[in-house]
């Protein structure tokens, strides 16, 4: 049991942390909506720490032991902090004053074929290869109760849900600068987001898919949201701006509810259909994977770190970057899961392709120590808030490859948000990809002083046929 | 069952029950070595959950070797008689030829070469029998470490908390003296 101290230790730290995630939601969307796909995870792994903490000791059935109760919610809750203050630098009311003037707003030339248009027409055709593939190999895991790593789909398929947060960015993109071109979203961009959905939803996906694909198409959202800020701006001022009209504001909140009812009831066809659980074996999977198994490793690690020191940051070292059970997968989590069940279940789990959540702070305590990891989370979040600076101020700026290489180099760090993975340095592809940002940085940059963009908004002028003898006008 | 045996101190024994049940785990090193790791209040209390699993695995283990000793010498049984009765039918059929008695159940070279390999069985099975020894469990092969402490998260959180002052102060001083600088690109 944990000290009435340590009680209120723990409720101060995770309730500050949740308080500031509303701070920046209410007077920072851009860092909000920009690093959301990030920001949400946080969230909710406080406060599965915080249960573990406070409710422990609760059982859990990966593991195997009951975790908690402790204080690893002091240590997370500060950890997290220190990922998401570099933030309010990097994107400083001095900082977006001057995205602002940057703005690139010229509205697109009648009559041309803009990026748009052909993003557009890509895309109908790739999905429609998506609902082909789907409807031709004759089995559809919603109705079929196939679970849905077990579906193997055709090349589309495979492509979606290996790149599909990237499309879903690059949609994203484009609906934001449309925006800020136009001064209207371009929605069909919204409808290809949705028929990917309602994909995700009919190949018996729960939650991930949903949230990783809404994240990534918002995101850019936060390069109008700079243009919107102005230094009068009052608290959750970029909700009301967005939804003036009743009938938009009502609009958003059906589709947040027919969202969330989509989500839950996938979650529980899922449970009660595909796996075979019964009543109240249901609420109980759900209820785990909610608050135990996203922070269970963490607090495993936690305990024996902090608490029990048993820390042996060498080892660690050989087991992620030289000796790990599967090289090429995310190695921080098969140490985790090494270190929590042992062998020979670990090896079991990861070579099934099946591995636990979490691993985000608690690798970097395991790796440097208790007070070297410190510095080391606050350089990721420098690194983070850079990247996706760049990433908003590129879209500002209708620098398209610069803005999708940011995210494709940022994407790395989100895996080790989300996984705790950090073997993604050692691959020469993602160097290369680093480079490949490097280069597109600087030739946006020398393109734009002759006026002129690598991947331009107009791309072609459609040719105009009048009739014999009069001369179009 | 290892924490209710074991025998921890009256002032510990609450929580060492408990965290010895929620974080015991063993590792399979090879075919032969395990090894098994738990967490316990005090070092006195991990070496008595130690005691408390070396004699489980004792108990089982001597149950085990009782079994296969009795499966074992029950074979050595077997194979000496067969062997045994080989060896007279050798003998027989050796006289039957001489004396023109009935003959054994099967050719002479066929009898010497049951009975070889009923003696190289038989050996190996003596050979095994004698090998079979309970299993060894050494308090010197113990390796406590510890003792649990809060001292590290309290030290560890301070650290962090200093990292973290020491930014906002930094990202302060950085705004308030470092006017925005305009760059010239368009």
């Amino acid at each position: 049991m944990i000290s009435a101290g340590e009680h209120f230790t723990v409720l101060l730290c995770g309730a500050s942390f949740l308080l500031f995630l509303c701070y920046l939601a209410a007077r920072h969307p851009v860092v909000f909506v920009s690093f959301f796909f990030i920001i949400f995870t946080l969230a909710w792994r406080m406060s599965a720490t915080m249960f573990i903490d406070l409710k422990g000791p609760v059982y859990s059935s990966q593991l195997e032991r009951t975790v908690g109760p402790g204080t690893a919610t002091v240590i997370h809750s500060l950890a997290y902090f220190l990922t998401l203050l570099p933030f309010l630098y990097f994107f400083r009311r001095s900082v977006l004053e001057q995205w602002r003037i940057d703005a690139v707003r010229h509205r697109s030339v009648p009559g041309t074929i803009s990026l748009a248009d052909v993003t557009f027409i890509g895309s109908i055709v790739f999905i429609g290869l998506l609902f082909f593939d789907l409807v031709y190999g004759g089995s559809i895991p919603l109705f079929d109760r196939i679970e849905r790593f077990n579906y193997a789909g055709g090349g589309a398929h495979r492509w979606l849900f290996r790149y599909g947060n990237f499309l879903t960015f690059w949609w994203g993109t484009i609906f934001a600068a449309s925006r800020i071109r136009h001064g209207h979203p371009d929605w069909r961009m919204l409808g290809l987001l949705a028929a990917t959905a309602a994909y995700a939803f009919l190949t018996g996906n729960r939650f991930s898919a949903f949230y990783s694909h809404i994240s990534f198409f918002v995101a850019p959202w936060a390069a109008v949201l700079v243009l919107q800020q102005t230094s009068g701006a009052t608290t959750f001022s970029w909700i009301t701006r967005n939804f003036t009209l009743r009938a938009s504001r009502l609009a958003i909140l059906a589709l947040a509810v027919a969202l969330a009812g989509t989500v839950a009831f996938a979650i529980y066809n899922n449970l009660a259909n595909v796996r075979g659980f019964r009543e109240g074996q249901i609420w109980r999977q759900a209820f785990d994977r909610i608050l135990i198994q996203p922070s269970e490793v963490g607090w495993a690690s936690f305990e024996r770190v902090f608490l029990a020191q048993q820390s042996d940051p060498q080892f660690v070292f050989w087991f992620l970057f030289q000796e790990p059970i599967a090289a090429l997968r995310n190695t921080s989590i098969q140490y985790l899961m090494f270190a929590s069940i042992g062998e020979p279940r670990t090896s079991a789990h990861i070579l099934k392709g099946f591995q636990f959540a979490g691993g985000f702070p608690e690798i970097f305590f395991e790796l440097f120590g208790i007070y070297m990891a410190w510095p080391f989370l606050l350089g990721a979040g420098c690194i983070s808030a850079a990247l996706t600076a760049i990433m908003v101020r590129s879209v500002i700026r209708g620098r398209f490859a610069s803005a999708f290489l940011s995210v494709y180099v940022l994407y790395g760090f989100y895996v080790m948000y989300i996984g705790g993975l950090l073997n993604f340095v050692m691959p020469l592809t993602y160097w290369l990809k680093i480079a490949a940002l490097i280069a597109a940085l600087t030739a946006e940059a020398a393109l734009a002083r002759m006026g002129l963009a690598l991947v331009p908004w107009e791309l072609f002028r459609i040719p105009k046929f009048s009739r014999q003898g009069k001369p179009p006008p | 069952m290892v924490v209710e045996t074991a025998e921890f101190e009256p002032a510990t024994a609450t929580r060492s029950k408990r965290l010895v049940f929620s974080t015991s785990r063993a590792n399979e090193l090879n075919d032969y070595d395990i090894t098994v790791e738990f967490l316990a209040a005090s070092a006195a209390d991990s070496q008595a959950a130690y005691r408390a699993i070396a004699e489980l695995i004792r108990t089982r283990h001597a149950r085990l070797l009782e079994q296969e000793s009795k499966l074992v010498q029950a074979k050595i049984g077997y194979y000496r008689d067969l062997a045994s009765q080989l060896q007279k039918w050798l003998d027989a059929s050796g006289q039957a030829s001489d004396q023109g008695q009935p003959s054994p159940p099967a050719s002479r070279a066929e009898l010497l070469e049951r009975w070889i390999e009923a003696n190289e069985r038989l050996q190996q099975l003596e050979i095994a029998a004698a090998a079979v020894a309970p299993t060894l469990l050494s308090d010197s092969e113990v390796y406590v470490s510890g003792p649990l402490t809060t001292s590290s998260v309290r030290l560890s959180a301070l650290a962090g908390l200093a990292v973290l002052v020491s930014v906002l102060l930094l990202s302060i001083a950085l705004q308030t003296h470092n006017p925005t600088r305009r760059t010239t690109e368009t």
